[in-house]
C-alpha cells in the first residue's frame, strides 16, 4: 500500500516536470494554428478544385528540371495578418541533366506541332462535312418530284456515311503509328472529334 | 427619439445567442431603458422560454407581418421589467413567413418609440440571417473559443462587412473557460480576437448556472451573484458607451495576467 501511494506521487512528480515537453504543441496552439489556415483558405475564395489544378501545373513546369517527390508535394496558404503567401513545398530527388531537360523540351515542342496538326486537320474535316451536308441536303430537294429518285438519295446519304467513318478510322490510325508517345491532351481532343462526326451522322439519319 | 437596432448574431448554432439576446435585453431594461427583443427565429424559437414568457404570447412576428394583428397587441411584457418586452417568432411557420424589408419595416417602427431593439439571429447564413440583419445598424457576434464557432463567426463577420448599414459590430466571446486555458488545451480570449481582429464587447465565463436560470425562465443577469450575470452586465454597460474594464474571473493567477493582456492588447489598439 505505502509503495503504492509512493510511486503514484512519484509518477505526478514526475509527469509536472517532463508535461508540455513530451506533448509537443498545445491543445490550444493546435486549434489557433489550424484554424489560421483554414480561414486564409476561407477567405481567399480558392476552392480545393482550383488548388489542385494549380497543383498539377505547378508539377508539371517544375518536373521538367527537377525530378521531385510529387507525392509528398504541399502546397499550402499561409499567412501573418494581412499578409497572405502561397507556401510550396516540395521533397527533390535529384536535378536533371542539360540533356534530360533537352530531351524533354524536344518532346514537348513535338507534342505541340502534333496539336496544331491535329487542331488542323479537324478544322479541314469539319468544313468538308458540312459540304458533304450541304450537298446532301439541296439534292433532297431538288428530287422530291419522283419517287424513285428519292430513294437514289437515300443511297447517296447511305453511301456518304460510310465513307464517312472510314475517314474517322483512317484520320486515328496513322496517329498512333507516328508517334508513340500520345499524350492525354491529344487522346482528348480526338476523343472530342469522335463525338463531333457523330453528331453529324446522327443529324444525317434524321434528315 | 430613434432606437438602436443591434442583431445578435453567430452563424453557428448553440453558442448562446439566444441566452446573449435575453440577458443583454434584460440588463439594458434594469438600467432604465426601453427594449424591445425580437426573436426571428421562426420556427424555432426560444427567446421566450429563456424570458419565462411562453404561457403569454397570443400573436407572433408573423401575425403581424400578415396583418392580423397590430405591432402592439403582438409586444409581451416581462415579468420583472415593465420596460422590457417580447416579440416572439412563430413556431409553426418557417424562414420565409417574414422578408428582409416586412422586419425593417417593424424595426424601424420601434425605433420611434424604443431605445434598444435587440435582435435575436437564427443561426446559420441563409435568409434567415438576412432578414434579421435587414434592419440593424449595429451588430453582436457572438462565438465560443472553438474551431468551428470562430470560423462561422469569420464567415458572418465577412457578410456583416459587406452590408453597409451595419456600422460596428463587436466581438462576444461566450463559455470561456480560464482553467483550460492555463493548461494551454482551449484558445483564449486573446486567441480569438487575435485571429479574427474584430473589437470585443464581452467575455462571458463558463457557468452552470446559465442551466438553472433558464430551466426557471429567468435571465442569469437577475442573479447579482453568478459570474456569467455580471459579465452580461458590464455588456449591457459597454453597450451603452461606458468604459467598463474587462472582468477579472475568479481563478489563480494566470488568468488575471491574461486579463490584463487583452486589456493591453485593446489599448495598444486605440
Amino acid at each position: 500500500m505505502k509503495e503504492n501511494i509512493f510511486s503514484s506521487f512519484y509518477a505526478k512528480v514526475l509527469s509536472f516536470f517532463t508535461s508540455g515537453k513530451n506533448e509537443g504543441e498545445s491543445a490550444r496552439d493546435n486549434a489557433t494554428n489550424r484554424l489560421k489556415l483554414v480561414l486564409m483558405q476561407d477567405r481567399s475564395n480558392l476552392d480545393g478544385a482550383t488548388m489542385q489544378k494549380m497543383r498539377e501545373q505547378l508539377v508539371a513546369v517544375i518536373s521538367k528540371y527537377i525530378e521531385i517527390d510529387t507525392e509528398a508535394l504541399d502546397l499550402n496558404l499561409e499567412g501573418d495578418g494581412e499578409e497572405i503567401a502561397l507556401m510550396l513545398n516540395i521533397p527533390v530527388i535529384r536535378a536533371r541533366t542539360k540533356e534530360e531537360i533537352e530531351e524533354i523540351e524536344a518532346q514537348e515542342e513535338e507534342a505541340k506541332r502534333a496539336e496544331i496538326e491535329e487542331a488542323l486537320k479537324a478544322q479541314s474535316e469539319d468544313e468538308n462535312q458540312e459540304e458533304n451536308l450541304d450537298n446532301e441536303s439541296s439534292e433532297e430537294n431538288q428530287d422530291n418530284d419522283s419517287d424513285e429518285e428519292v430513294v437514289e438519295a437515300q443511297e447517296n446519304s447511305d453511301e456518304n456515311e460510310s465513307d464517312e467513318s472510314e475517314f474517322s478510322e483512317n484520320e486515328d490510325t496513322p496517329n498512333g503509328d507516328e508517334e508513340p508517345t500520345i499524350n492525354e491532351e491529344q487522346d482528348e481532343s480526338s476523343k472530342k472529334k469522335h463525338r463531333k462526326t457523330k453528331k453529324y451522322t446522327d443529324t444525317e439519319q434524321e434528315n | 427619439m430613434t432606437g438602436r437596432v443591434i442583431v445578435i448574431t453567430s452563424g453557428k448554432g448553440g453558442v448562446g445567442k439566444t441566452t446573449t439576446s435575453a440577458n443583454i435585453g434584460t440588463a439594458l431594461a434594469k438600467n432604465g431603458a426601453n427594449v424591445v427583443l425580437i426573436d426571428t427565429d421562426i420556427g424555432l424559437r426560444n427567446l421566450d422560454l429563456l424570458l419565462g414568457l411562453e404561457n403569454r404570447i397570443v400573436y407572433t412576428l408573423v401575425d403581424v407581418v400578415e396583418e392580423r394583428c397590430k405591432l402592439k397587441q403582438a409586444l409581451v411584457k416581462d415579468k420583472k421589467n415593465p420596460n422590457l418586452c417580447l416579440l416572439a417568432a412563430a413556431q409553426t411557420r418557417d424562414k420565409s413567413a417574414v422578408t428582409a424589408e416586412q422586419l425593417k419595416k417593424i424595426t424601424d417602427q420601434l425605433k420611434e418609440e424604443y431605445d434598444f431593439i435587440i435582435v435575436d439571429c437564427p443561426a446559420g447564413i441563409e435568409e434567415g440571417f438576412k432578414t434579421a440583419i435587414s434592419g440593424a445598424t449595429e451588430a453582436i457576434v457572438v462565438t465560443t473559443p472553438e474551431m468551428s464557432a470562430v470560423r462561422d463567426a469569420d464567415r458572418i463577420i465577412g457578410l456583416l462587412e459587406a452590408k453597409e448599414e451595419i456600422k460596428s459590430y463587436k466581438l462576444l466571446v461566450n463559455r470561456v473557460r480560464p482553467s483550460m486555458v492555463q493548461a494551454n488545451d482551449m484558445m483564449s480570449v486573446e486567441d480569438v480576437v487575435d485571429i479574427l481582429s474584430c473589437d470585443l464587447i464581452g467575455i462571458i465565463p463558463e457557468d452552470t448556472g446559465i442551466i438553472t436560470s433558464t430551466n426557471r425562465g429567468e435571465p442569469i443577469v437577475n442573479d447579482e451573484n453568478s459570474q456569467a450575470g455580471k459579465a452580461y452586465i458590464n455588456v449591457a454597460r459597454r453597450i451603452n458607451g461606458e468604459e467598463v474594464p474587462f472582468m477579472n474571473i475568479d481563478e489563480p493567477k494566470g488568468f488575471a495576467a491574461f486579463i490584463a493582456k487583452v486589456k493591453k492588447f485593446f489599448k495598444a489598439k486605440d
